[in-house]
């Protein structure tokens, strides 16, 4: 999908950079441990292609959160990792002396708070930089699998050859913990338009 | 003049966040009494039914009415509580609206150094 030029979509890449940087500095100090993350391979992709991309990229089981935005971006923002793993970020951020059975019992309050941090500076990092603004809802953790994704995100939601899927994919490492995660935004066609200006500003200002 | 005991009323609809701030505040080895709660209506309940807190730390974004919502509140029924509001939402026009209520603003996640210099600014 050519929706976005080069310059556009190197600009995307950045800000994510910039977002996911400071998604990194909170997460580590959440988790009292350093923090690594790749560079964000970004994609613009369509429905099918996404789905195509889960099930081809994405563990079988996964645990999750969910948040949806609105503003100068309309779409749904979904922090995921791998279910087996999942206990272990619960365990890094409130650990301590708690039992199996009370991480278990904390481990989607948890992930929601987790998701609500590391989103929210993605989203509003990227806000910040094209000042512009963004609302952002009520976190909602899940353990699905793989096949339920979509359905999760409500990505046939509305004509699916309206939404644009773009797919940012992060690995994280812990110094303890080798996790996985991804990150994926589902931003509505409807709403590119005034992302793309709002790129295009920024651009001109830039160049 | 830090009084010898504090009051600090904690709202985030947030189990874990709570946590996380109420651990990082006792950490502070002040003498503060804690009043917690999970969003704005229960959070005027409380205050309708307990002394008056020196301090509130508001999360933003809760179900039903948000933590600016609630912090005009506050300030029109109890003007002497100072506020912080605590969001992971880091967009500088919450900030700004923040300030322009005369609330502090402190990102999510916070750190226990952050909240000393809240509680212990005069």
């Amino acid at each position: 999908m050519d929706l976005f030029s080069a310059d556009e979509h190197d600009l995307i890449v950045e800000l994510m950079n910039l977002g996911v940087g400071r998604a990194a500095h909170a997460l580590s100090q959440l988790v009292s441990d350093e923090v690594l993350l790749s560079v964000p391979r970004l994609e613009f992709i369509s429905v099918p292609e996404a789905q195509k991309a889960f099930h081809k990229d994405l563990p079988p089981f996964l645990a999750g959160v969910m948040q949806s935005f609105e503003g100068f971006i309309n779409g749904r923002a979904a922090l995921l990792f791998p279910e087996a793993r999942s206990l272990e970020l619960v365990n890094a951020m409130i650990g301590e002396e708690l039992t199996a059975d009370e991480i278990t019992e904390l481990e989607h309050e948890t992930l929601a708070e987790l998701g609500n941090i590391l989103l929210n500076h993605c989203l509003a990092t990227l806000a910040n930089q094209l000042h512009e603004q963004i609302r952002t809802d009520i976190p909602r953790a899940f353990s699905i699998s793989a096949e339920e994704l979509s359905g999760t995100l409500n990505l046939n939601q509305g004509n699916p050859e309206n939404t644009l899927v773009m797919l940012v994919q992060i690995d994280f490492s812990l110094r303890n913990s080798a996790l996985r995660g991804y990150l994926a935004f589902i931003i509505d066609l409807h709403s590119a338009d005034t992302f793309v200006s709002a790129l295009r500003s920024y651009l001109a200002e830039l160049l | 003049m830090i009084k010898t005991s504090l009051s600090l009323l904690l709202v985030d609809d947030s189990r874990i966040a709570r946590l996380s701030l109420k651990r990082q505040i006792q950490s502070l080895a002040l003498d503060i009494t804690l009043l917690e709660a999970d969003s704005a209506d229960s959070a005027e309940a409380l205050l309708a039914s307990n002394d008056t807190p020196d301090f509130a730390l508001i999360d933003f974004n809760m179900p039903g009415r948000d933590g600016l919502e609630l912090a005009e509140r506050i300030k029109q029924s109890y003007p002497q509580v100072r506020m912080a509001l605590v969001t992971a939402n880091i967009q500088d026009a919450l900030a700004q609206r923040a300030k322009e209520m005369g609330l502090a603003f402190l990102p999510k996640p916070t750190t226990a150094e952050q909240l000393g210099t809240f509680i212990q600014q005069d």
